[in-house]
């Protein structure tokens, strides 16, 4: 008799438990659930959220159409180029070559993307590097073999040659990647080049 | 046959293992957290980051570990739609991108750039933003080593957009049509968000 009013008490709390589990779950999800900003839901904080598109947001053609991202420029460093490129303080040049590979999530409507490269523009990336010696920004102290617009076709990759001028660094290094160079409103760019230069 | 004090660990795994959980996601999705109080104008928002100790092999492979700053762009104490982001996360394969973004009444807007910027061996980021009249600059500033940090000699990548309209940045929180609207966050800490989701 002791033991049925006990199974029946656990059984009624489970119930009750699980409900409260089931109701909590359901108010938080349509917190979570609101595209549109801030609401406030029953007693609960109100939470709106922007989304952070990651790598893995942008390289998904299904989550990047849906934030109107048509497709992505991938910049890298050509096959053989060492992580570590090291620089004269003479006269002479070094060379690097980039690509810009492009690629389309709607190949249909965005078989092309427009890419700006311009080492002066005011908007896009810049590099700095503090050092010993001052402050050394690696749009001063490169250049590209192309400016302007130039346009890459879904699929293509084209090469960049990116001369390094006499870097003024004593054992000390900074990254390069492709700074001056902007794409389309609509499609992104990964800058993956790896490489850093050191004096 | 089911004793007094077996139904009691019973009963107390099922409400910690159930409503625990829910209770805490529900109260504060957001686990960084925001500036309470009337929104006050400024013009840098700046949070800093590291990794270090963090075991990128624990993060599943299509997620990543998040920090991202939010501020809402303004004219005085208005607001302008512009949600600036400067955020980073670290991948499975141990490494570090920075995503600087803009939003415009919850769309997307330009720049979309992501950059390489470490790994969770880096040993710190600081993550800022500057807004003025005329541009927003995302800026990171990176010390990949115990020697730069300690000498502050960071490599510093900024990321200027002159298509914003905002002339300031907006930090506490205030109410809009009965929307608790909060105007700076530090979110971090995605995977658990979606685990618990």
């Amino acid at each position: 008799m002791v033991n049925k009013k006990y199974k029946v008490c656990l059984l009624a709390c489970t119930v009750f438990l699980l409900s409260f589990a089931i109701y909590i779950q359901m108010s938080s999800a349509s917190i979570d659930q609101d595209p549109n900003g801030s609401q406030e839901a029953d007693s609960f904080q109100a939470i709106g959220s922007v989304s952070m598109l990651s790598i893995t947001d942008i390289t998904d053609a299904e989550t990047a159409l849906r934030h109107g991202i048509y497709g992505y420029i991938e910049i890298s460093a050509a096959p053989g180029t060492p992580s570590l490129v090291g620089v004269t303080q003479d006269s002479a040049t070094t060379d690097v070559t980039i690509l810009l590979s492009f690629v389309s999530h709607a190949p249909d409507t965005k078989n092309e993307a427009k890419v700006s490269v311009d080492l002066n523009s005011p908007n896009g990336l810049t590099i700095e590097q503090y050092t010993e010696d001052g402050v050394i920004k690696l749009n001063d102290i490169i250049s590209y073999n192309v400016t302007g617009t130039i346009t890459i076709r879904a699929g293509e990759t084209v090469p960049i040659c990116v001369t390094i001028q006499n870097l003024p660094l004593k054992g000390e290094s900074i990254p390069l990647e492709g700074v001056g160079i902007m794409s389309d409103f609509d499609v992104a760019i990964i800058h993956n080049i790896g490489v850093r230069l050191y004096g | 046959m089911v004793s007094k004090k077996q139904a009691v660990i019973l009963l107390v795994f099922i409400a910690t293992s159930l409503v625990v959980p829910q209770t805490v996601l529900a109260n504060q999705a957001y686990l960084g957290g925001y500036f309470d109080g009337t929104p006050v104008q400024t013009n840098k928002a700046m949070v800093s980051v590291d990794f270090m100790g963090t075991d990128a092999s624990q993060i599943p492979s299509n997620d990543w570990l998040g920090a991202v700053i939010s501020a809402a762009g303004a004219n005085g104490t208005t607001i302008t739609g512009w949600i600036y982001q400067n955020g980073i996360s670290l991948y499975r394969n141990n490494t570090v991108w920075w995503a600087p973004q803009s939003w415009y009444l919850g769309s997307k807007e330009w720049p979309c750039d992501l950059i390489s910027v470490g790994s969770n061996s880096t040993v710190a980021f600081y993550l800022k933003i500057e807004q003025t009249s005329t541009q927003t600059r995302y800026k990171i500033y990176i010390y990949p080593t115990d020697a730069a940090y300690d000498s502050d000699r960071p490599t510093v990548y900024t990321y200027t957009n002159t298509t914003t309209t905002s002339e300031n940045l907006l930090v506490g929180k205030q109410l809009h049509y009965s929307n608790n609207t909060l105007y700076f966050q530090k979110h971090s800490l995605r995977i658990i968000l979606k685990v618990q989701f």
